[in-house]
């Protein structure tokens, strides 16, 4: 059977463009310093508006995808550079990285139930987001064994399952990625992306000076974890969606149905922030933390191993040694040759049994939303809500 | 005009000049070497489109673009496949030795002064072995032995590499007779494309 390899690229790996096609992000020009003044063509006081986005509650569809006025933006061309090697092997599939990370995982199944080969199935390779939003889909079908029916194999490339502080470090002190002078643009944009909130770390990353770990309702899925100025501009209906998202991430592996085989590549070399301090009503007012862990320098190795379970735990292979940092893991050789093996190995075969439908229980008290394609099997089909 | 590296009819060879086909015949090992790399069924053989733009003293001034492959030597690590124990994550240590092969095509723009042609086809390839540093950048040093043709030039050079983008070259090459200088430097393809802003 002939499988196709569908590579879902990580958080700003996928150029911006507005309505007209220019390039208003690129993640490469930006990180070399050439689009720091020229974002799109447009001037730095622009920038905050132009790639900022609106949602409305309930919604995972933004309403705008730009708050400047009569603009629009869409994901554009996968950039190359961090996915050198493995795109002789993998299609990109561009996404907006700012968006409801389900929105995102609705339209990765719409592609794949409108593009299924024909006598085979896809393979997904997911980095980093890209993974989250591949678990995403496994866990927003109506049917339980639909995944199985589209998929083979899932590899996850330091994917942050259990969130990361580097998500929490754009939302405190905005990164400064766009220039020393945007940094405030920065977070202020990263304030209006639902992926960012969604990409918060799920484990009791703040911690008193003492080092204890504050309470619950003062960690960072909820609003008191955003004391005085750093909850300036927090939106609570992006922590909810975050807290959702939480939710349907945890067990990662298991609705991916017994037809899909699964493998998470993650790395273990690079010292990766885990816990920052809280002091009384105050965060660090800069980048500082409390305490690393070993990971990939954005995603903790044990934190989401231990997010993941036992089930996760035995699907996983840890890169020591050299392994290349967060952005770059997709070219490290031993991720590479992992990576085409695995896609190389026999898959279990694709379920044949009717549609089962899902426990209302499983979506965790969100409801997938249709897009443009019906559920499977159509209204009124067997196991299928109408 | 005479073609580079032929000498006209009776002339004599100079003395202490090696014969031209011994290094056509270098240059043919190399580009088989790097033919039989890119041909192997291996998984686990990563490729790379590059640019390569290329001088080679009296011979080269021009570039080529192709494909470059890259294998870990040592033992392939373990899958965590369905129906293999549970025994919990798999640990792997990084392969820190490499081979490497490429192929390219492209111009020769030496100009005729130099080479006595003006431009004409290039066959670039190389084959080697390479070491995966451990620094923050990460990056690969080695040798390679490189080939061009039809111009005729063959010999090894060290390579370095930064962040698997961008590769610099430094060496010597043995052509009709003598060493020349030879320097290189090849950057990925996509790697250009982003920078374009493609």
């Amino acid at each position: 059977m002939a499988d196709e390899t569908l590579l879902i690229p990580g958080t700003q790996a996928t150029s911006l463009a507005d309505q007209n096609g220019n390039i208003v992000y690129n993640a490469v020009r930006v990180s070399l310093g050439l689009q720091k003044d020229e974002l799109g063509g447009r001037p730095p006081d622009e920038w905050q508006r132009l790639l900022s986005i609106a949602q409305d509650p309930g919604s995972w569809r933004p309403s705008r995808t730009s708050l400047e006025p009569g603009t629009e933006i869409v994901p554009h061309a996968v950039v190359g550079t961090p996915y050198d090697r493995m795109m002789s092997f993998a299609e990109p599939w561009p996404y907006d990285w700012r968006m409801d990370m389900r929105y995102n995982a609705q339209l990765l199944l719409e592609h794949m139930r409108a593009n299924k080969p024909a006598n085979g199935r896809f393979n997904l390779i997911g980095h980093s987001q890209g993974g989250l939003v591949i678990i995403l889909a496994s866990k927003l079908t109506f049917d339980l064994n639909e995944f199985s029916r589209l998929v083979a194999r899932v590899v996850l490339v330091g994917s942050p399952l259990a969130g990361t502080m580097r998500a929490a470090e754009a939302l405190i002190w905005g990164s400064e990625g766009l220039g020393e002078d945007n940094v405030k643009a920065a977070r202020g944009m990263g304030l209006t992306w639902p992926a960012l909130y969604q990409m918060l770390p799920t484990w009791r990353a703040v911690v008193r000076a003492d080092e204890a770990p504050e309470s619950d309702d003062r960690q960072l899925l909820q609003r008191g974890g955003w004391p005085g100025p750093f909850g300036e501009g927090v939106q609570d209906d992006l922590l909810l969606r975050a807290r959702e998202t939480a939710d349907l991430l945890a067990g990662p592996f298991s609705r991916l149905g017994s037809g899909t085989m699964a493998m998470a590549i993650m790395g273990k070399r690079q010292m990766t922030p885990f816990e920052v301090v809280r002091d009384g009503d105050r965060l660090p007012e800069a980048h500082s933390y409390a305490r690393n862990q070993q990971g990939d320098d954005l995603v903790p190795y044990l934190g989401t191993l231990g997010w993941g379970g036992a089930g996760f735990g035995d699907r996983v292979v840890a890169l020591t040694g050299r392994s290349e940092k967060h952005a770059f893991l997709c070219n490290d050789p031993d991720a590479l040759d992992l990576t085409r093996r695995f896609l190389r190995a026999d898959a279990p075969p694709p379920p044949t049994a009717p549609p089962v439908r899902a426990p209302e229980s499983s979506f965790h008290g969100v409801t997938p939303v249709a897009l443009d394609v019906p559920p499977p099997g159509g209204p009124g089909a067997p196991g299928v809500p109408t | 005009m005479t073609a580079r590296g032929a000498r006209r009819p009776g002339a004599a060879r100079p003395p202490g000049v090696a014969p031209p086909r011994r290094a056509v015949r270098a240059a043919a090992i190399v580009v088989a070497a790097a033919l039989a790399f890119a041909a192997a069924p291996t998984d686990s053989a990563a490729q790379s489109w590059r640019a390569h733009g290329a001088w080679v003293s009296g011979h080269v001034a021009g570039g080529a673009f192709g494909p470059e492959f890259r294998r870990p030597l040592g033992e392939e690590p373990p899958l965590p496949l369905p129906g293999t124990p549970g025994s919990g994550p798999v640990e792997v240590a990084s392969r820190v030795w490499h081979l490497t092969g490429m192929l390219g095509v492209g111009v020769n723009g030496a100009p005729p002064a130099e080479s006595g042609r003006g431009v004409e086809p290039l066959l670039y390839a190389h084959a080697g072995l390479l070491y995966r540093t451990g620094r923050s950048i990460p990056g690969y040093v080695g040798v390679v032995a490189a080939a061009y043709v039809p111009a005729g030039a063959v010999g090894p050079a060290a390579y370095v590499e930064a962040a698997d983008v961008a590769a610099l070259q430094l060496g010597a090459m043995h052509g009709h007779g003598a060493w020349h200088g030879h320097a290189a430097l090849s950057l990925s393809m996509r790697f250009l494309r982003d920078v374009l802003g493609g």
